[in-house]
């Protein structure tokens, strides 16, 4: 190459390099947002500074509309579609398009081998929790809500055994060496007979979450560990259609298939959702997004909280955090601690992942006196 | 720092480059400045480590000043080598091998009833490997001659610290590269081919070996494998390594060019040897031809005899896997290529394969490399027995771990991605050589890679390089 177009090949290259904090700059300055490098002058240059300014750039490098524009080239996009949070899988019979999503951590927690110790710590704080609430005289009954991927498997989803995780045994283990109650909903779900799997898989395609298959499974099984009578004549239950947007397929963010899903509609004789109001409920639903799903937005009187009601003949509380299972549902009922009087019986469910994703925080939850 | 990072790309490089082309030609400003710009990537680390980059500066000058005077008998700088090698050893020791060792007294401590090791610890100081190496050359060169002290400290503070080669090599020899730092010369059609060879090693890296990466870490990881599995995930480990290192030399070579200098070429289609002997000439060439001119044949090399030649092979490779980490899995990684090594020599320098055709000779080799992987990847020793038990498992794992973790890998992007790698890791182009010269079409191609690299780094979180952990 001659030496002009070396010279023009050199300052191309750079101009490409420069743009990068121009556009960087440029974004900063549109967004009222003070420029990046100001960041690296504000505190002495330590190692733990100099990281977080490297980790704020790079936050910052995200947003820059001319690195975004490059990695919208052809091909960049498939090439990075292996990394994205959502995993499509194909080869389900229940499928007009043959397509089921599942998030992916959720699944890495199922085939990679976990952190130590984070069991032991869950074992801790539920044995801890349950000596809380036996102070106060409520009965605790512990709910694992499986992994959708521990059921709903690549290939032939509906007749292949539910995975349960060494973790999850150890888990059982120690609650059952401890005598605290817990419902088995891996071993509920294996039950289910595999004709009854295949016409209607107990997780949603495009949901993180159990169907109504699964909830009705899921519910049946928390009964009968209650002991309680089922009264299923208080509150009405008609099965319904509804249209359902998955999470995953909001996360995806392709248009939205607008599948409807079967749920079981509970209400009241006045045709409202059945409540219970704090301080008034013997039970009371502590739990996740699991407790989240057709109890929320469009959908009222699908989900968990009214699938036991139904079961029990009774209003039955709930506190949910979504994401917060393990922790943030608990110290949720310390701060209003209104739902403990007159209550006898709470069940608490968080997700399969919270025993051994290291993100989850196991604390010893103190009940007020 | 990394190269590859938005960091380097966007701000330091172009800042050091253009200021370093605005300054004079004669004099030492240029040195000046690339010893300013080395102390600032290096401290953008963890500045607490530039009073240990300088110490070592200011002690292999003074010893290389010394073992330079023309005055001393060869018993005093004898004396002095050793004194001088054996500080810089001191360093690498402490800073990477003392927490190890600490390790092992403890485990032999509990099991004879001595008290532990104190508890001190500390994070591996980065790039020591490879200073502490670019020190011990300096002494070596200069006693035996082959080099002179260099007479300003800046300079051979330069040479040590020069950004493009500090943190991962390639292993830069004093006695070649020390004249470079008093004169070299500078042309755009250099600058040029550095840039380009630059653009084709952040592509290996960004491209390929970063998006080898998850693929490597969940079969390596993973609570279930087969036979399948496991050999997906080996291959694409070491294609990740492959190109990740190689990629980063790429880089480090083509930045040494835009700033006039030449290093030696690090990777030589590592892939293609048809016996391991073969290999040893062709992967991490700056640190094989360390280990041989400064370690096989001082310890006497294949001058002796079949046995000590054997037993030199043997001490040079576990040392060359110690080298690469405190860990009992380098270790078994550098006894393995001995020994094959010492199998090839015992056979008069062929590999027992070496009647079968080229095609068979080369994946021979590359099954051979392929295991001693395993032992490079692995956490535990125990852990590398298991992968190796699982690539011999063809019995399919029925289990949902596996067979989750195969609808992970056996995706389009990463089985192409590996596709790809291996053909271009078995093709007869080196980046080395195809930068340059580098004409038109070849630079349009490296100005397109550099984008969509770009692209990619600003998409994801910055993805250190393998090689710095050693």
């Amino acid at each position: 190459m001659s030496p002009v177009r070396s010279k023009v090949f050199v300052v191309a290259a750079m101009l490409g390099l420069i743009a990068l904090p121009v556009a960087q700059w440029w974004g900063d300055r549109a967004a009222g947002r003070p420029a990046a490098w100001v960041q690296l002058f504000e505190r002495p240059p330590t190692a733990a500074h100099l990281r977080a300014v490297e980790q704020a750039w790079q936050e910052a490098a995200a947003r820059n509309a001319y690195l975004r524009g490059l990695a919208a080239a052809p091909g960049l996009a498939w090439l990075r579609s292996a990394e994205g949070p959502v995993l499509t899988v194909r080869g389900s019979v229940n499928q007009p398009d043959g397509t089921w999503l599942f998030y992916r951590p959720d699944v890495r927690l199922l085939s990679q081998r976990p952190p130590a110790g984070s069991v032991e710590r869950a074992a801790a704080a539920t044995i801890h929790w349950r000596d809380q609430l036996a102070s106060r005289g409520v009965r605790l009954i512990v709910v694992v809500a499986p992994n959708k991927a521990a059921v709903q498997r690549p290939g032939a989803f509906e007749v292949e055994e539910v995975w349960k995780s060494p973790e999850l045994r150890r888990y059982q283990e120690a609650l059952t060496a401890n005598r605290v109650e817990f419902v088995d909903l891996h071993a509920a779900f294996a039950a289910a007979p595999v004709d009854l799997r295949r016409k209607a898989p107990l997780y949603l395609p495009r949901d993180t979450h159990w169907s109504k298959a699964g909830l009705d499974l899921a519910a049946a099984a928390i009964v009968e560990r209650l002991g309680w009578p089922q009264r299923a004549d208080v509150y009405r239950g008609r099965e319904v259609s509804v249209p359902h947007v998955g999470d995953l397929e909001r996360w995806l963010g392709s248009a939205p298939s607008g599948r409807q899903e079967m749920v079981w509609k509970v209400t009241d004789d006045q045709g409202n959702p059945p409540a219970a109001k704090s301080g008034g409920a013997e039970v009371l639903l502590l739990g996740d997004s699991f407790c989240r799903i057709f109890e929320d937005g469009a959908v009222v009187g699908g989900g968990l909280k009214s699938q036991l009601a139904w079961r029990l003949g009774r209003p039955v509380g709930q506190l949910r955090q979504d994401g917060g299972g393990a922790t943030l549902v608990r110290q949720d009922l310390v701060r209003r601690p209104e739902w403990l009087q007159g209550l006898k019986v709470v069940v608490w469910e968080f997700a399969e992942r919270d025993l051994t994703s290291p993100e989850t925080e196991w604390a010893q939850v103190v009940l007020p006196r | 720092m990394i190269f590859a990072s938005t960091l380097f790309l966007g701000y330091f490089l172009p800042v050091v480059l253009g200021v370093y082309y605005l300054l004079p030609a004669a004099g030492r400003w240029r040195n000046r400045w690339l010893l300013v710009a080395s102390y600032v990537f290096y401290g953008w680390w963890d500045p607490m480590l530039l009073p240990l980059l300088f110490g070592l500066t200011l002690w292999s000058f003074g010893f290389a000043w010394l073992l330079g005077r023309a005055d001393f008998t060869a018993g005093r700088r004898k004396t002095l080598l050793v004194l001088g090698v054996s500080g810089t050893l001191v360093a690498l020791f402490f800073g990477k091998y003392f927490g190890f060792a600490c390790e092992n007294y403890d485990w032999l401590a509990a099991r004879l009833g001595w008290d532990p090791a104190p508890a001190t610890r500390w994070a591996l100081p980065l790039g020591i490997s490879f200073f502490t190496f670019h020190a011990i050359s300096t002494l070596v060169d200069v006693y035996r001659r082959i080099a002179k002290p260099m007479e300003s400290l800046a300079d051979y503070a330069c040479y040590l610290a020069f950004f493009p080669q500090l943190i991962a090599g390639p292993i830069l020899r004093f006695g070649p590269i020390a004249p470079a730092f008093t004169a070299r010369t500078h042309a755009w059609s250099q600058v040029a081919s550095g840039l380009g060879l630059f653009a084709l090693g952040l592509a290996k890296k960004v491209l390929i070996a970063n998006t080898l990466a998850p693929v490597a870490d969940l079969a390596f990881n993973a609570r279930q494998l087969d036979a399948g599995l496991a050999w997906f995930g080996l291959l694409a480990y070491a294609m990740q390594l492959y190109y990740d290192f190689s990629g980063y030399s790429d880089m480090a070579v083509g930045l040494g060019r835009m700033f006039g200098f030449e290093f030696p070429r690090n990777f030589n289609a590592p892939y293609l040897a048809e016996s391991v002997t073969d290999f040893w000439r062709r992967w991490h060439l700056s640190l094989s031809a360390f280990l041989r001119d400064y370690l096989y044949i001082p310890l006497g090399g294949n001058r002796h005899g079949l046995a000590r030649t054997a037993a030199n092979l043997l001490v040079v490779m576990l040392l060359g896997g110690l080298w690469h980490g405190a860990q009992w899995t380098y270790v078994v990684w550098g006894l393995w290529h001995g020994l094959l090594l010492v199998s090839e020599r015992w056979l008069g320098g062929r590999a027992w394969y070496a009647s079968l055709p080229r095609f068979f000779r080369v994946l021979c080799t590359f099954g051979l490399i392929l295991i001693g992987w395993v032992f490079f990847r692995s956490p535990t020793l125990g852990a590398a027995f298991a992968y190796l038990r699982a690539l011999v498992d063809f019995v399919p794992a029925g289990a949902a771990p596996a067979q989750w973790l195969g609808a992970e890998l056996f995706t389009a992007p990463y089985v192409a991605i590996v596709g790809v790698a291996l053909g271009l890791a078995w093709s007869r182009r080196r980046a080395h050589d195809w930068s340059m010269p580098l004409t038109g079409r070849r630079a349009l191609l490296c100005g397109v890679l550099l984008l969509l690299s770009l692209g990619v780094l600003g998409a994801h979180k910055a993805n250190p390089f393998l090689y710095f952990q050693f």
